[in-house]
C-alpha cells in the first residue's frame, strides 16, 4: 500500500513536472485585427473599421511577433500594404516590440513600450506607454485583434 | 482495484495532456531563413546566399503563415512580404497568398514539399498534382527554427 501511495505521488510530481508550462497570458498564435484608432489631442485621426479600410493578421511566435495586411486611408484611393515584425518581450500587461522591418521605415530599429492585454479571444495593444506603463493620451494608438482559430 | 483505475487515468492524463499540439504542427513557431534557391530553366535565376544578400523570417501559427524580409540586389534593397493560410498534410503543403509583395500571387494556392528535419525547415514548389518537381524550375527554402 505504502508503494502505491509512493507510485501515486510521484506520477503527479510526473504530471506537473512534464509538462510544458501553462502559457495563459502569451499572444502565440494568430490574430486578426478587428478595430484600431489613432488618438491625438482628444480627437480621432484614424480609426477601423472607419476612415482606414482593410485587413491585417498578426502572428506571435515565443519571441517574434509579424503582422501583414493592405489598408486604404480614406480619402485616399491608394490601397498600400502593411508588414513588418521583430522580437517582443512581455512581463504581466507591459509589452515592448523591437521591431526589424516595417513598411514605415521611420519604425524600423524601434522599441515600443505597450501595455497589452488578452480577455478570452480578444488581444488589445496600446501605446506609447511611460515608465509607470501610463498611455500617452496626447497621442496613443489602440488595436484589437481576436484569435484566428 | 479503484487504484488502479486511478493508475491508468493518470497514464492516460499524461500521455494526452503534454506536448500534443508541438508533435501534431512541427512547423508552428517562428524560422531564420538560411538558404534560398530558384531555378528557372535549369538556370540559377536567384539565391541567397549568393548573389543576392538579405533575410527573411517567418512564421506559421497551425493555419496562417507570416514572411517579412529585406533583401539586397545590385545595391538596392527590397522588401519581401507574404502571408496567408496554408494545409499541412505528411510533406504536401499548400500556401493561399492573402497578401504578397509581389501582386500576381495574391489569391493563388501554391503546392509545395515541405519537409522538417530537427530545426531545419525546407519548401520546395511548385509541385505537380502527383507532389513532384519539375527540376528545370523550382525554388528550393531553407529555414532554421528561431529559438
Amino acid at each position: 500500500m505504502k508503494a502505491i501511495k509512493v507510485i501515486f505521488y510521484l506520477m503527479i510530481l510526473l504530471m506537473i513536472g512534464s509538462c510544458k508550462p501553462f502559457k495563459r497570458n502569451l499572444p502565440i498564435g494568430a490574430w486578426q485585427l478587428v478595430y484600431a484608432k489613432h488618438m491625438a489631442a482628444d480627437s480621432v485621426i484614424t480609426e477601423f473599421p472607419g476612415n482606414i479600410q482593410g485587413a491585417q493578421i498578426k502572428i506571435w511566435s515565443e519571441k517574434n511577433f509579424f503582422f501583414a495586411g493592405s489598408r486604404k486611408v480614406l480619402p485616399d484611393t491608394v490601397t498600400e500594404d502593411t508588414y513588418g515584425g521583430g522580437t517582443y518581450k512581455l512581463v504581466d500587461n507591459k509589452y515592448q516590440e523591437t521591431v526589424l522591418y516595417h513598411f514605415n521605415k521611420l519604425a524600423e530599429h524601434q522599441i515600443f513600450n505597450m501595455i497589452l492585454e488578452i480577455k478570452h479571444d480578444t488581444l488589445t495593444q496600446t501605446w506609447p506607454v511611460d515608465q509607470n506603463g501610463k498611455i500617452i493620451r496626447a497621442n496613443y494608438y489602440i488595436e484589437k485583434y481576436v484569435r484566428i482559430k | 482495484m479503484k487504484i488502479n483505475h486511478i493508475f491508468y487515468l493518470m497514464i492516460l492524463l499524461i500521455i494526452s495532456s503534454c506536448g500534443s499540439k508541438e508533435v501534431k504542427h512541427p512547423e508552428v513557431g517562428a524560422w531564420q531563413l538560411q538558404y534560398f534557391k530558384r531555378i528557372a530553366s535549369d538556370t540559377v535565376a536567384f539565391e541567397i546566399v549568393g548573389y543576392v544578400t538579405g533575410t527573411d523570417v517567418k512564421v506559421w501559427s497551425g493555419k496562417n503563415f507570416i514572411s517579412v524580409g529585406r533583401f539586397k540586389e545590385d545595391s538596392v534593397y527590397k522588401d519581401n512580404y507574404a502571408a496567408g493560410t496554408y494545409k499541412l498534410n505528411g510533406d504536401q503543403y499548400e500556401e493561399t497568398i492573402l497578401y504578397h509583395v509581389n501582386k500576381q500571387y495574391v489569391g493563388k494556392t501554391i503546392k509545395m514539399l515541405l519537409g522538417i528535419r530537427g530545426d531545419t525547415l525546407i519548401q520546395t514548389w511548385p509541385v505537380d498534382k502527383n507532389g513532384q518537381i519539375d527540376k528545370s524550375n523550382y525554388t528550393i527554402e531553407k529555414y532554421t527554427r528561431i529559438k
